[in-house]
């Protein structure tokens, strides 16, 4: 093998490219050329087609990693990876149950496929990296570093025995195993025949594998290695061009630590200095002459941001990862719904734009006039009902027309759900067998139904994503279907949950297969400014003069192995498998080609990652002379600038209320409301004038409100129920009671509620058992329940307030009659966890009034009471302990001993109150912040609670 | 250096802990140990960085200056060494930094895992997930536990849970109650919950005798004479409530309350012998009855976390989901005495690439027996080596033990001698942190803790005795120098109507702040809190005032109006249906950015939501957030604060992208409950105690001294009698009057207090031990107190003052109570500006300067193909099933073979057998052969393959060459703007026809393997004109000929046509 020096004072693969013309004219035909990566392979080829011109004849470029398959005759077809994944798989699910647990103490159950997928992953790629250095699991067992160690070893000699079982697995399908073919190619001497290629040329390649440097001993045709460096340096490379480690481990770096090499802090700090970096070269460079190493993936979005500041785009080499694309996270979505049928995950799924879109596309298909509002539905659906389970029965409370066209549009959504899901659904629907390649058909199917219909154009942004997304979706679809049936997964068959746990899992299993690919970015356009990202491997043969390295940090360049699972660093170099050391040589080298060969380079080091942890810098840094070490310990000492913040002092800005666009009049009330107001006029502002709402549809119980409905469409049914409201058999009114709470909730809720549900109605029950007893003392005494659920004939009562009346709702939840007395009561169900009580509910201790519920009851009760002053009023406490459960009356408005106030005047200062509040509300004085809590989080963020504070102080437990 | 190598330092506060470990670190590596044989550990990863730090720092002063050279070498006991030793360390130190293994126990502890997880029995897809799935999955076990459950077990369960009450919120307190509990639960022995039994019930018979009896008893009579009324009520009362069984009354009311107590009278008499016997008997029965039910409630508990976490560990095993406190536990089962690493005959140094010899623990005191079980293994073998070549080190304070909570258990450290044989032990109390001054009130306090009034009364001995353990712990700390310092004691305001004490103290702390700055504008001030929520309140209200506050170990973003819109923006995403949250998007400047109105239609509100979604979904959330932040960063209408907030949730927004879900309210979850910290830099900060735990200031505040030593209590009565075994005992906590009836209750009740007051005592220590020079301390007002039933840290501190030191009355507002005689007003020159104020980042250039574009940087790359069809694709066509494009290729690759047609012979076996790579199907390979013969036997296609070429007649030779590959930089025909572009492929076909060496003709050939029928053949070749029409104009460049000289020409095999292209 020749080694050609071609120095490093200029862009490395213009010298390449310089040296390939010389060598071999227009004529590279033939000519095999391995480069350390494939962005590199495509500069070459650029650079070879803009050097030469038309009258080039291409030579052939592939990766180091794969030059050796160019050169050995493999004997066979080599298995994709997906195959050899599966033949690691059933390879490693044969082993016997002891050797299969020095592999893994709990091996997956057995039709866990993606957990089985996942260990055939770890060793397949772990015999990929032993087999490159020509090395195989059996060998590696007897290695002598194991030898006082039994548990290892038996383990390798496990893994071994699984590599056998795998080699034969692959050799039945029809295929060879493409690292066992090589290592025999290599070890039978079996090259490619000679006219394949005349020449091979390894460019920059310094880091060759065992396998790789067998091939081109072995190789009958005149190899090259073409070396970045000046000849004098050829101590340092061995003789096919490699990197000798022990050379460099004492190499000095020309790095000029104060010019190119800077320490900040956090990552935006390090994006902000690479802007510095890029003004400080002062219009030197374009866009597209500097170019931006990213060692750490987390550094890339802060780098876009910080440029896109700028105008400037930042093109991330690594693009979108085909497993965040649309069409994968929309068939994720479907086989977590599949598998779970949790109507939470549906209301997940409907979220899917995509998804959504089809199911509204094929509404207006069906009926043109009946728009879906799938997102609105399914909330609205589970905040009454809450659903457990997806099952395509839907509840509904059938005297409730809202609810009544609910559960319709659930059906209709559901319907069409199905159709989308189609085949997929099959299963889960009907039960029975589920074929693998049936659900690969039905994947594709209804990708189909979803996205079959768009035309899709190259030159639009998401469009492009999205072709590149359903093309890798569509080749992983045909490379499942065509498995060899000997390792393709088994159907599972049998019940439902198989049938979707099937389904679930292919489209896991689909999602694994395309997951490792990636979209690459959007080209370039002249119009638009753009720096390329890089990951650390690629800089070295980048052609842009000026480079920033950002995250040169300890760790990262070079990656260190400090233990391993497999191969910790002292068994790699026993055995010879990339070490520390041979990282360490290649990023040295690396580091100084790169100062060497560009005009501009810095080295940017953060001393805390994102998410807050200490970093230290790359150990190349201090691969200087020993009198430069304390001057640059000292820097990365000193990098953590916490970015002040003295600006952010002075005058706290005013934070005003939002307002509506229109102030609508009011011209109602309800009862309730007042208290509202009195507590927080801001908030009445929100709920009642502006009539804002906010929805959450994540509970997973019944709700404060909910439950209070519930429990007074009970106490209604009772309260017109003739037969039994006047009982005073306490049985009897709890048989009633619970028999309609029954019913009710069955109407309700359906079969499959969220499991708190049940548990909830079990403790109302247990609360209206409670009352029964208290009722049927009340009936005893005489009391008889006379109205229910009633409200004046007006259906509200006017107030006149400075000559304008107000009209002010509400309905009285129940009046009593004692005919004996000819005496009225008037009550109120209050369903809550604590006690009712009627005065601390409506009066402070101070004496102000925060409700004016009861006294406004009596307002609207005059036309039913004629005058008279109810002998009894208060709450019928519904509360979580029973021995507050009962009949709560009010026993006077005095606060305290000294007050004295009759009924009647307590219910006329409380109208006074009302009044006042009804002259605040004409005045729209609504505006303070005051009493805005942070129980409703959106209410309090719109009031800017948290972001404004009153320094109001709140008693609360310690940390 | 000493006789054990292994040694135990004892270090009070400010002593210079880190310093002692740093310098055994640099003995240890001067002495020529490589770094990866020493492991250093702490709690926080800012503590690691910070060792790792000082270790440098230290090495790179004595570098540089020779007098820290010289302290260094005292400080090591190596005379004589030299700096060109320090910097030849140094150098090799740095050149090894990798090497360095100092962490946090969790990161230790997650690195071992990580190396064994298959071997500790993980999933293969174990990680350590995000608290968001953590939350969802713990939700879902709760579930299972309710469906798995019969309802009667379950109301049974709840209502044991919840002490009879009918309680609405089932799933979420059984929730909290299950996360509460599940540390205890894992960590408890077999039994540990059936441990309280019941005592000894009476027979039905003597009971009800004694009920009996309760009518027939003489009442005791007045001292007049009389009857007494009072008495009789309370013997009634009492009657009745044993007879309903209502026990909780016996204990609590009227004259067997008094008995329980140990005390004999009730309403002023004594109580009869007689009566005495009754009570006895129904207080036997009464605690027989109350136990059972609490044994109940501690299996119906048991029960709960038992269900709880066999189908939380399930679904953590499913997803593969998995949290740090998980680790310890997989490590080190709860009862195992083995590790399973060890069963398994795995070393554990092997994988870790080599062993660890030295051992340096930091904050000792904060570790958790289940951490010790790991960390014993490790201590002890080294520990045991002998040969003092590994050696154990460990630091810690049990007065700064304030991680209770965090099952750190602070017995460890106190006994660690015992567990680890060997350990020398050495005390530090000398401070270099505090001024005498401050150490004077520090000694004040701790000095006679046992003996203070403050816990002399009745039924205080918890209190007393915990004050005595922490007593032991404490000796006189001393100043290392001769700081300048003061200590004042500061009174709130009397009481209003209204006001609380936590107001008055607020308004006492920002005017102390106010005067503090006014003052000594120079030092850092820390306003140390037990509670995190008072945080933000306090530094609004400085903000208010002009003063710049920053908190420390962070607070929710929350803080700022633009982050409340966004996520207001975001919740709205999720909930299209949310007024409110559209409201505030509209009424904020965000609407404007993002384009919502204000009073939008509901229609117009759903479709912006169904966008913002899409937006989402296309953009990512980072993405959409950076637009966002630019725009917020533009606009003059928000804060500085709102800025930096903003460009702060950016941040979140990035690293949150990969959790990403199809759910915006994920991330608004995680907004609402993430603590950022804001920008520091500030001199004054509000901080809990908790994160100001290795901090120091210039001076410190306290204002929250009002809180109880014991506030709140455990749920849960616990006792772990060795310290580093099991839980033995667990039981619901009772009520503190009742647990008076049972020994073993009152017992653990005594020793929970016990727990309490220690930690309270320790928080107090860790909160006047951060001050360097001046230390505050605020009281509530003094009016009305004296009593210390429930005392408070300002109770124990005005009592620790000599009374006749400390002011009564009334004092001006803001005047002191109490100064300390030594107090000097040269504390604020000592006061230095702090370093990081004035070195405030250089700003960020507006723009970058770039100069311009001239072309791009990789042309684009074009392949004929992709030119088909004119640049737009149907999303059908994509995922088209594959066989059909395998048969494409399998034909493609046969006729390679080809030269001439003439020449041609199909090797059926051979050729079926080579398409085996690209078609695994044997029968589908049939079938493509089976077109191909069928294809080449259509006279149109063979003329096209023939040698005989019209087109290329009149030339000397011609030749066909296959696959011709081209890589080639053209000018785009079309579009001048983009200028020139890399076209590289294969042709799958040309001839060329030459006369002598010049070409003068060419042909292109390309094969089309489509289904297609005769009608759609025109509609075909206009499609691939595009793709015909590019191989022409890269031939005509590479031959030099006119691209019309270059003919064209598809074949398609199925139909047997073949068509040029004009
Ligand atoms: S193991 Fe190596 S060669 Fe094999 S598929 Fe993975 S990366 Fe490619």
């Amino acid at each position: 093998m020749e080694r050609e020096f071609l120095g490093w004072d200029r862009p490395p693969l213009a010298a390449a490219t310089e040296w390939l013309q010389e060598q071999f004219g227009c004529d590279l035909e033939g000519v095999l050329i391995a480069l350390p990566g494939a962005r590199a392979g495509r500069i070459l080829s650029e650079q070879l087609a803009r050097t030469i011109g038309p009258k080039l004849r291409p030579p052939t470029i592939v990766t180091a990693g794969l030059a050796s398959d160019e050169l050995l005759d493999l004997d066979g077809v080599p298995a994709g990876r997906l195959v050899r994944t599966l033949a690691w798989r059933t390879a490693l699910a044969g082993l016997s149950a002891r050797d299969l647990r020095e592999i893994v103490a709990e091996p997956p159950a057995e039709d866990d496929l993606v957990a089985w997928m996942l260990l055939a992953d770890e060793v397949r790629t772990l015999f990929g990296e032993v087999a490159a250095e020509g090395l195989d699991f059996a060998r590696i067992a007897e290695a002598k570093d194991l030898d006082e160690l039994a548990g290892e070893r038996r383990r390798w000699l496990a893994l071994a025995r699984a590599q056998t079982g795998m080699t034969e697995l692959v050799e039945e399908a029809g295929f060879v195993d493409p690292h066992v073919g090589r290592l025999r190619a290599i070890d039978a001497g079996r090259t490619r025949s000679t006219n394949s290629w005349r020449a091979v040329c390894l460019v920059g390649v310094t880091e060759l594998n065992a396998l790789l440097r067998r091939a081109l001993e072995q190789a009958p045709v005149p190899a090259t290695a073409l070396i970045f460096a000046p000849s004098e340096h050829a101590k340092f490379f061995d003789e096919q061009g490699g990197l000798i480690p022990t050379a460099w481990s004492d190499w000095r770096t020309s790095l000029d630590a104060e010019r190119q090499w800077f320490v900040v802090d956090s990552p935006a700090d390090q994006a902000e200095q690479t802007a510095r970096v890029i003004a400080s070269w002062n219009g030197m460079y374009s866009a597209e002459q500097i170019s931006l190493g990213v060692t750490d993936k987390e550094l890339s979005p802060f780098l876009q941001g910080a440029l896109a500041e700028a105008g400037v785009r930042a093109r991330d080499a690594a693009g979108v990862a085909n497993g965040r694309t649309s069409p994968a996270i929309l068939l994720a979505a479907v086989g977590r719904f599949l598998s779970t049928r949790a109507f939470e995950d549906f209301a997940t799924l409907v979220r899917h734009p995509d998804f959504e879109a089809a199911l509204c596309a094929r509404a207006v298909e069906g009926e043109p006039e009946s728009a879906f509002e799938p997102v609105s539905w399914v909330d609205a659906y589970h905040d009454e009902h809450l659903p457990l389970l997806l099952n395509g029965e839907w509840c509904s409370d059938k005297s409730d027309k809202r609810d009544r066209l609910l559960a319709e549009n659930m059906s209709a959504l559901w319907t069409t759900a199905s159709e989308l899901l189609g085949e997929l659904m099959g299963e889960l629907l009907g039960g029975g067998a589920t074929d693998f390649t049936a659900v690969i058909t039905s994947a594709r199917e209804f990708l189909e139904r979803v996205y079959g219909a768009r035309e899709l154009d190259q030159e639009l942004e998401s469009d492009r994503v999205l072709i590149g997304a359903l093309s890798a979706l569509g080749k992983g679809l045909t490379e499942l279907e065509s498995l060899p049936p000997s390792l393709a997964p088994k159907a599972v068959r049998g019940s439902t949950k198989a049938g979707s746990k099937t389904v679930a899992e292919t489209l896991e299993l689909l999602l694994r297969v395309v997951a490792s690919g990636q979209i690459p970015p959007a080209a370039a356009n002249l119009g638009e400014p753009t720096i390329e990202l890089l990951g650390w491997l690629e800089l070295a043969l980048d052609d842009a003069p000026a480079l920033i390295v950002t995250g040169f940090e300890q760790g990262r360049v070079p990656e260190t192995i400090r233990g391993d699972t497999y191969l910790p660093n002292r068994l790699r170099q026993s055995l010879g498998i990339a070490d520390n050391d041979r990282r360490l040589a290649r990023d040295l080298y690396a580091t100084e080609l790169l100062l060497q060969s560009r005009e501009e380079v810095a080295f940017i080091s953060g001393r805390r990652n994102s998410a807050g942890d200490p970093q230290v810098p790359s150990r190349i840094i201090f691969h200087c002379e020993e009198s430069d070490v304390p001057l640059r310990t000292r820097r990365f000492l000193n990098g953590t600038s916490p970015r002040t913040s003295a600006h952010l002092a002075g005058e706290e800005k005013s934070y005003e209320l939002p307002r509506g666009p229109v102030e609508p009049k009011v011209e109602s009330i309800g009862v309730t409301s007042f208290a509202r107001f009195l507590s927080a006029p801001y908030q009445f502002y929100l709920e009642k004038v502006l009539r804002l709402d906010s929805t959450d549809d994540r509970s997973r119980e019944i709700q404060p409100m909910s439950f209070g409905n519930l429990a007074h469409h009970v106490f209604q049914a009772f309260g017109e129920n003739a037969g039994v409201r006047d009982s005073t058999e306490e049985s009897a009114i709890a048989a009633f009671l619970s028999a309609e709470l029954k019913r009710r909730a069955k109407m309700h809720f359906g079969k499959s509620p969220l499991p708190a549900v049940r548990l909830q109605l079990e403790q109302l029950d247990f609360r209206l058992r409670t009352f029964a007893r208290a009722q049927a003392e009340r009936a005893a005494e005489g009391w008889r329940i006379r109205e229910s659920e009633w409200e004046p004939s007006a259906k509200s009562y006017e107030l006149i307030v400075d000559d304008e009346p107000i009209l002010i709702r509400g309905r009285i939840d129940r009046i009593d009659y004692h005919p004996a007395r000819g005496e009225w009561a008037i009550w109120d169900y209050k369903i809550g966890e604590a006690c009712a009580q009627p005065l601390r509910k409506h009066r402070k201790g101070s004496g102000e009034w925060c409700d004016l519920q009861l006294p406004l009851y009596c307002l609207l009760a005059e036309e039913l009471l004629q005058g008279a002053e109810p002998a009894q009023i208060g709450f019928i406490s519904i509360a979580k302990s029973p021995k507050d459960i009962g009949f709560k009356a009010l026993k006077g408005w005095a606060v305290n001993k000294q007050e004295s106030m009759s009924f009647a005047e307590g219910v006329e200062s409380a109208v006074e109150v009302a009044r006042d509040v009804v002259r605040q509300i004409r005045a729209g004085e609504f505006f303070e912040r005051r009493g805005i809590g942070d129980r409703e989080p959106i209410f309090a963020a719109i009031a800017g609670v948290g972001a404004i504070s009153d320094g109001e102080s709140t008693e609360a437990e310690d940390e | 250096m000493s006789d054990s190598p292994h040694k135990l330092i004892l270090a009070s506060a400010g002593t210079g802990k880190t310093y002692q470990l740093t310098n055994r670190f640099l003995g240890l590596l001067f002495n020529g140990v490589p770094p990866d044989r020493i492991l250093a550990t702490t709690f926080t990863r800012k503590a690691a960085g910070e060792i790792l730090d000082r270790v440098f720092e230290t090495l790179v002063k004595a570098v540089e200056v020779e007098s820290e050279c010289k302290k260094l070498a005292k400080a090591l006991d190596r005379p004589g060494l030299r700096q060109s030793e320090c910097l030849a360390l140094l150098a090799s130190l740095t050149r090894d930094i990798d090497s360095f293994r100092v962490r946090t126990i969790d990161a230790f502890f997650l690195g071992i895992v990580k190396l064994f997880a298959l071997d500790l029995g993980l999933p293969p897809n174990w990680r350590i997930a995000g608290a968001r799935l953590d939350n969802r999955l713990r939700s879902n076990a709760i579930e299972d536990a309710l469906s798995e459950s019969s309802a009667t077990e379950l109301i049974e369960l709840l209502r044991n849970l919840g002490e009879g009450d009918f309680a609405r919120r089932v799933h979420q307190s059984l929730l909290d109650k299950a996360t509460e509990l599940r540390s205890i639960f894992m960590e408890s022995a077999p039994g540990a919950w059936k441990r309280l039994q019941p005592t000894k019930d009476v027979t039905d018979g003597v009971f009800d005798e004694a009920l009996a009896a309760m009518g027939t008893v003489d009442e005791p009579q007045n001292k007049s004479g009389g009857p007494n009324k009072p008495f009789k009520k309370g013997w009634e009362t009492l009657e009745l409530s044993a007879r309903s069984g209502n026990w909780t009354d016996v204990f609590l009311k009227g004259p067997s309350n008094k008995i329980l107590k140990g005390e004999h009278s009730f309403a002023r008499v004594e109580i009869p012998d007689a009566h005495v016997e009754i009570i006895e008997v129904l207080l036997q029965r009464a605690t027989h009855c109350w136990l059972k039910s609490l044994a109940l409630r501690n299996e119906a508990t048991h029960s709960l976390l038992e269900r709880f976490e066999s189908s939380y560990a399930k679904h953590k095993r499913e997803r593969g989901a998995y949290q740090f406190d998980d680790l310890p536990a997989s490590l080190a089962p709860s009862g195992a005495s083995e590790l399973p690493l060890n069963e398994r005959e795995l070393d554990m140094w092997f994988r870790l690439d080599g062993q660890i010899d030295h051992l340096l623990l930091d904050e000792f005191q904060d570790t958790s027996p289940v951490q010790w079980r790991i960390l014993r293994h490790i201590a002890s073998e080294i520990v045991s080596h002998g040969s003092g070549e590994r050696t154990f080190f460990c630091v810690g304070d049990l007065k700064q033990s304030i991680y209770g909570f965090r099952q750190a258990e602070p017995r460890l450290l106190k006994e660690l001698p015992q567990l680890l044989p060997g350990l020398k032990a050495e005390k530090m109390d000398v401070s270099y942190r505090s001024s005498p001054v401050v150490l004077g009130v520090v000694n004040l306090v701790f000095g006679n803790l046992a003996e203070s009034a403050v816990f002399a009364g009745d039924g205080m001995k918890p209190y007393r005795d915990a004050s005595r353990a922490w007593q032991a712990g404490f000796h006189t700390h001393t100043a290392s120098d001769d700081k300048p310092g003061a200590a004042f004691v500061f009174e709130a305001q009397p009481k209003g109507d209204e006001k609380k004490d936590a107001d008055q103290l607020l308004e006492l702390t920002i005017e102390r702040v106010v005067q503090l700055t006014r003052e000594s504008p120079n030092s850092e001030i820390g306003i140390l809190t037990r509670i995190r929520r008072h945080i933000p309140v306090l530094i609004a209200r400085l903000k208010k005032l002009g003063i710049h506050a920053s908190g420390e170990g962070g607070t929710e973003l929350v803080d700022s109006a633009a982050v409340l819109a966004f996520i207001s923006l975001l919740h709205l995403a999720d909930h299209p249906e949310d007024t409110a949250a559209a409201f505030h998007v509209a009424s904020s400047p965000i609407g404007r950015y993002v384009g919502l109105e204000r009073g939008a239609s509901r229609e117009r509100q759903l479709d912006f939501a169904r966008d913002l979604r899409r937006r989402l979904q296309v953009l990512g959330l980072g993405a959409l957030t950076a637009e966002l932040a630019r725009a917020v960063e533009r606009d003059d209408y928000w804060t500085d604060w709102d800025k930096t907030r903003f460009a702060q949730l950016l941040n979140e927004a990035f690293s949150f992208e990969a959790e990403q879900s199809l759910r915006a309210s994920d991330f608004v979850d995680h907004l609402r409950t993430k603590r950022v910290e804001a920008p520091g830099g500030a001199r004054v900060r509000v901080l809990t105690i908790h994160a100001a735990k290795g901090l120091e200031f210039d001076c410190v505040i306290l204002p929250e001294l009002n809180k109880k030593f014991v506030s709140t209590r455990d749920p849960m009565l616990t006792d772990r009698p060795a310290v580093d075994g099991l839980i033995e005992f667990v039981s619901v906590a009772p009520n503190k009057d009742l647990a008076v009836a049972s020994d073993v209750l009152s017992q653990q009740y005594d020793r929970a207090t016990e727990r309490i007051v220690t930690d309270a005592l320790s928080n107090l220590y860790v909160a006047m031990t951060r001050a360097a020079l001046r230390l505050e301390l605020l009281v509530p007002n003094r009016e009305g107190r004296g009593n210390f039933t429930v005392p408070t840290a300002a109770d124990l501190i005005l009592c620790s003052l000599p009374s006749d030191e400390v002011a009564g009355g009334d004092v001006g507002f803001g005047e002191p109570i109490w100064c300390s005689s030594d107090n000097s007003t040269k504390w604020s020159a000592e006061a230095k500006a702090s370093e990081g104020e004035s070195g405030e980042a250089p700003p960020t250039p507006s723009g970058l300067g770039l100069a311009p574009s001239k072309n791009l940087r990789a042309l684009p790359r074009k392949s004929a193909s992709s030119q088909e069809g004119g640049g737009t694709v149907g999303a059908a066509s994509l995922l088209g099933s594959g066989r059909f494009s395998r048969r494409g290729t399998l034909i493609h690759g046969w006729l390679e073979g080809l030269e001439w047609i003439e020449e041609f012979a199909l090797d059926r076996d051979s050729l079926i057998a080579s398409g085996a790579p690209i078609e695994p199907d044997s029968d589908s390979r049939e079938a493509a052969f089976g077109d191909l013969e069928k294809a080449l036997t259509s006279p149109q296609i063979r003329a096209a393959l023939g040698r005989d070429q019209p087109e290329l007649a009149g030339a000397d030779r011609v030749e066909a060459f296959r696959e011709w590959p081209f890589s080639i930089i053209l000018k785009s025909e079309t579009d001048e703007e983009s200028g020139d572009s890399l076209w590289s492929g294969f042709i799958d076909r040309l001839v060329l026809a030459y006369r002598g060496d010049q070409i003068v003709a060419a042909c292109v050939l390309d094969y089309k393997t489509d289904r297609i029928s005769e009608e759609e053949l025109e509609g075909r070749v206009e499609y691939y004109r595009p793709q015909l029409e590019s191989y022409a104009l890269v031939v005509a460049a590479q031959t030099g000929l006119k691209p019309e000289a270059v003919s064209k020409r598809l074949l398609f095999l199925s139909l047997g046509r073949s068509m040029e292209v004009e």
